[in-house]
Formats: C-alpha cells, structure tokens, sequence
C-alpha cells in the first residue's frame, strides 16, 4: 500500500467534509421548515374554533394588550392560548420520548404506549374516578393527574426493576411493556365493569386524549420538564447515534449499552408519564412524529432530536386544529384525530419504506 | 509498549466454561497475531474477555495491568474490537457513524485531526466514495469494512479483530489485513486476528495461537503451528502443507478425517 502524500490528504480531507457541510446544511434548512410548520399550525391551531378569531387579533392582543374586546381576551388568553400551547409541549415531549425510545431499544415499534407507561396513566386516572366521582372540585382537577402520573412512573420503575435483573436486552424490556399494557387495560376494564353510567363516562373521556382540559398549570409544569429533559438528551446524541451502529458495536467501542438503555428508559418514563398524565392517551404522536423525523433528517441525532420535537410539536397542533374544524360546531377529541391521521400515515410510512432494512 | 500476558485464563458464562486455562507466549509491540480453530472453539469469547471485561480467572495483563482492574472507559481507549457482526444498515453513512463513535467515546481530539484520520481510513478500505451514502444501500461486504474503521479510530495499543474477512472478497480480504497489520507495525500496537482461513492466517501473522475446545491447542511461528496432524486433531480435516510457487507453505485440505468423529462443541 502506497501512504498518500500530504497534498492528496489535505484533498481527501477537504472533500470528505466539504460534502458533509452541504448535507449538514440541508438538514439546518429542514429544521427551519420544521420550525415555520410549527409556527404555522399553532397559529391555525389558535385561530380556529367557534368564536371566529383571526390571527390578527392574536397578534393585537399579544403586542397591544386590553385593547381587544375583553371577551375576545378571554378567550384567548385562558381558553385558546392554553391548549395551543400544551399540545406544541405534549407533541414534542412525546415525540422526544418516542425517538429516544425507539434508538435505544433498536425497535421500530417502541415508544411510550408500547413501554405500557400510557396505559398505566389510564389505569391511574381510571383508578382515582373511581374512588371519587366528585368531579368538578379543584383538588379533583389536580390529583387526577397526580395519580396518572404515581401510576406510570411505577409501571416505569416495574419495567425498569425487571429489565435490570434480566440483563436489560431490548426485546425484554418491549416484551415486559406489552405485558404491563394488556394488565392495564385488564384493570382498567374490570373498574369500569364495577363502575356506574356517569363514572364510566368520565373514564372513557379520560382514556381518548383530549388537550381541552389544560390550563396554564398544566402548560407550565410539562414545558418544564420538557426543557430539563431536553437538554440531558441534547448532550446524548453521540452517544444515541453511535447506539444506531447496533448493540455489538457499541459494547465493543466500550460504550455500556445496558447503561444507556436503563438511563434513557428513565428519562422517556418521565417524559411520557408528564405527558400523558394531563391529556390522556394520544395516540401515535410519539411513533410517528420520530419516524417522519427520521425520513426528514435522517439518523444522526444531532439533527434528528429537535426534529423530532419539531414534528412532534406540530403533528399535534395540527391535530388539534383538525379536531376543531372537523365537526363544525364541535371539538372531536384530540386523541381519536391522531389515532384516525396516524393510521394512514403509518402504513404509508411503512409501505414507502418496505424493503428497509434499517433496523436491522 | 504494548505487551500482553495471558496466563492460565479461564472463562465462564452461565454455568458453560468456554475458555479453560488458556496461556500464551508473551505478545508484544508490533506482533500479529493469528487465532485459530473450529467453530465454538473459543476465540470469541478469548477476543471479548480481553476488550469487554467479561469476568475471568486467571492472569489476563495489558500493559503491565490486569484487565480486570481498568475501568471501563480507559480499556475501550487502550483496547478495541471489531465484533462478528457488521454495523447495523441503518441509514446512517460511513461519516456519520465514525464520527458519532469519536464523539460517544470521548477521544478528545479536534473535528481536524479526527477528519484525517476517517478521511485516512476510509480511503484505505477503499469506502471514499461511500463515505456520505446510508449504510442500509452498502453491501455487507463494505459495512464489515466500515467496523474495520470503527475499530481503528480510536488507534488503540491493543487491536483485535473478530473474522474480519467473513464477508469480503478476495481484494478486501487482503487489503482489510494489510491495513490491520500495517497499523500494528506502524503504531507498536498488538494486532490479533480471528481467522477461518488458515491460508490467510499463514500468509498474514507472525505468531498463530489454534484453540481447541477452548483450550490451547498450538501456538508458535505460522509454519510450526500448521501441521497435516494438528489440522486433523482440531480441524478434523486430512491436509496437506504444500509450498507454492512464490514460495510460500499453503494449505491445501482434502477432506474430512475418516476414523474418529471429530468432537465439535464443548464438552460437559
């Protein structure tokens, strides 16, 4: 083998990065997309509903306040502004969740419903109905959530517990997931079955999704473990992308993958259980939000968390706009309008991709 | 100075001993060495001991230390293997992937200096052309040779190589081993390859180590080690050492041993 010269070095150097800046500068301008997308469906999100705001007065009543008419303000300060704004923070957190879960699983189909952590937030929330149906009352209102939230960080730690007994390979840490999700459900059944009309109602409310129920409370508390979360997974994206190599190649580039799956698996636990406690279970946002990610920007992490944020955000507000203009009149759950997008998307998704052998 | 013992090393995973009292000569800086033997032999898990920190018994020393006492992260910089199994055909590139490894492992060099050396490595093993394409589009030939790189990245003292040449043809076979052995050569760096093709072993090592049932069966000079009656005790196979025009000693198997049923696995 002949050594190449210094000259032809620096030229093999330069070419090499040269190529990477312009493919690193597209994914930029796709994150930028992302970005007006975003910004986009939150608007269309705000504007749309009964009262026939336009954007306009949003932006009047943000720039100039009090100079709008005061029922126009309400609306839009405590009605509109809380929910557009718990689904960009529920979009993203699950959508960070899902990808993070998805990477260090090695597995296409995990996210936080396939973990089982939703279905224990149901069972929680299904749980707490039923022992007190005094609904209405503020302390109602604020240990329903608790409770979801108690619920799926057990479910969460259960998982955890077993799978680092067992060694913490993927497919048992899904397996465990898919059994705790088919003992939830089992539970949350047998709660109904005892159940009365009125409590079973609120139940099924619970269970579809529905973002209307937020304020700004809520908002606040998942935006912020949203953005402590963030960055812990920012400083981890070498690390994730290398996990893309396989497991093998990982362990023998002295990374512990066993370390990485149980340490990721905590902070998507407490992501999604932040999540979905609030809202209910929505479906999909955090399978599909990664995947469309994933297409967009490809694997290298750097790029494909805040994407996938991004499209997370925005999958949702979309979602939540649709559910609004849909039925007129009306606001269909959130959680059935994802579930009704998400289908087609996801087979389409998986059929353009057939012969992908990306997790393999 | 890279120098490794391995003396009496014993290793168990479940109940099963794999590897049962292993010794070896003193390897040294510069040495490439060839590991031999049927499947299930043991040269897996010889290779995984020494990079991974699997539990052992027995004397197992890297630079005047025992494996066992280094921790984690300063043996994946002092010691690194390439794995059986390729990257996975995600849709990840070359670039990416060696990047993100760097990155993950915390070399501690500038994007610069690690950009000479993916730039060198990856148009070595003849991937400058891929260097930008998913690995999902790459044959399983040039993904085998893109762990070739993830191993050599981090230049460790100490580099093992688990059938490198599995799934190459022939031109990759023999630049994949030119490019290992150089490194050692070049780096003082203790080279140890995994091999099935003895041929390749004969033409490649210095030193050859044929494990058995995971034991030692042979180690010494390539030309030493490979006898018609070692092959039919650990190969079960009738052979012969022929010397080829170049004058170089090639092997040439004829068939399986007839007679005794060669033992394949690990006795209880």
């Amino acid at each position: 083998m002949t050594v190449p010269g210094a000259a032809q070095q620096t030229d093999l150097h330069e070419g090499l990065f040269e190529r990477y800046r312009l493919i690193a500068l597209r994914r930029a301008l796709v994150l930028i997309g992302l970005a007006i997308l975003l910004v986009v469906a939150f608007l269309l999100d705000i504007t749309a509903g009964p009262a026939g705001l336009g954007i306009s007065d949003i932006f009047q009543s943000v720039f100039a306040p009090g100079t709008l008419e005061q029922r126009m303000e309400i609306i839009i300060w405590q009605v509109r502004m809380p929910d557009a704004l718990i689904a960009l923070a529920v979009g993203a957190a699950l959508s960070l969740a899902g990808v993070e879960t998805q990477t260090a699983l090695n597995n296409p189909l995990a996210s936080p419903f396939t973990l089982g952590i939703a279905s224990s937030a149901t069972l929680g929330a299904a749980f707490f109905i039923v022992v007190t149906p005094a609904a209405g009352t503020l302390s109602h209102a604020l240990l329903l959530p608790a409770f979801a939230f108690v619920f799926a960080m057990c479910a969460a730690f259960a998982i955890l517990a077993l799978s680092g007994l067992h060694g913490g390979s993927s497919s048992t840490i899904v397996l465990y997931g898919i059994a705790l999700f088919f003992l939830c459900e089992a539970l949350t059944s047998f709660l109904k079955y005892v159940a009365s009309a009125d409590v079973i109602q609120q139940i099924v409310f619970w269970h579809i999704g529905n973002l209307t129920r937020a304020g700004w409370t809520e908002v606040a508390v998942v935006t912020a473990v949203f953005l402590m979360v963030l960055p812990v997974s920012l400083r981890d994206v070498w690390v994730l992308t290398a996990l893309r190599g396989g497991a093998d190649q990982a362990e023998s580039a002295g990374l512990s993958v066993k370390n990485i799956r149980l340490w990721t698996m905590f902070r998507v636990s407490i992501l999604s259980a932040v999540a979905v406690c609030f809202v209910g279970t929505i479906g999909f946002v955090g399978l599909v939000g990664p995947h469309i990610a994933r297409l967009l920007l490809g694997e290298d992490h750097r790029f494909l968390v805040p994407g996938a944020c991004l499209t997370g955000a925005a999958l949702l507000s979309l979602a939540s706009f649709l559910s609004k203009v849909v039925v007129p009149g009306a606001i269909v759950p959130v959680g059935i309008i994802t579930s009704i997008i998400g289908v087609p998307v996801f087979l389409f998704l998986i059929s353009w991709k057939s012969g992908n052998t990306s997790w393999r | 100075m890279a120098v490794m013992k391995i003396d009496d090393l014993s290793v168990t995973l479940g109940k099963r001993p794999i590897l049962q009292g292993i010794s070896l000569p003193e390897l040294t800086s510069g040495q490439f060495v060839g590991l031999l033997g049927p499947n299930a032999s043991g040269k897996s898990t010889l290779l995984k001991t020494i990079a991974l920190g699997l539990r052992y018994e027995g004397a197992l020393k890297v630079a005047d230390r025992e494996v066992s006492r280094i921790g984690r992260k300063e043996r994946s910089l002092l010691i690194s293997m390439m794995p059986q199994t390729p990257p996975i055909g995600s849709t990840l590139s070359p670039f990416e992937l060696m990047r993100s490894y760097a990155r993950a492992t915390e070399l501690g060099m500038n994007d610069k200096v690690l950009g000479y050396r993916m730039a060198e490595l990856l148009n070595r093993l003849g991937l400058t052309p891929d260097a930008h394409r998913p690995l999902m589009e790459l044959s399983g030939g040039k993904r085998q040779l893109v762990g070739l790189c993830l191993a050599m990245i981090r230049e460790p003292a100490f580099l093992l190589l688990d059938e490198p040449t599995s799934a190459l043809d022939l031109r990759w076979q023999l630049t994949a081993l030119d490019v290992a052995r150089d490194y050692t050569r070049s780096h003082n760096a203790v080279g140890i390859v995994a091999l099935h093709d003895i041929n390749l072993a004969l033409r490649y090592c210095d030193t050859l180590a044929v494990l058995k049932n995971g034991r030692t069966a042979a180690c010494g000079r390539p030309s030493d080690v490979v006898t018609p009656e070692l092959l039919s005790d650990v190969y079960g196979v009738e052979a012969r050492m022929e010397t080829c025009s170049a004058g170089h000693p090639v092997l040439i198997a004829d068939r399986p041993s007839t007679g005794e049923i060669h033992q394949q696995g690990i006795p209880a």
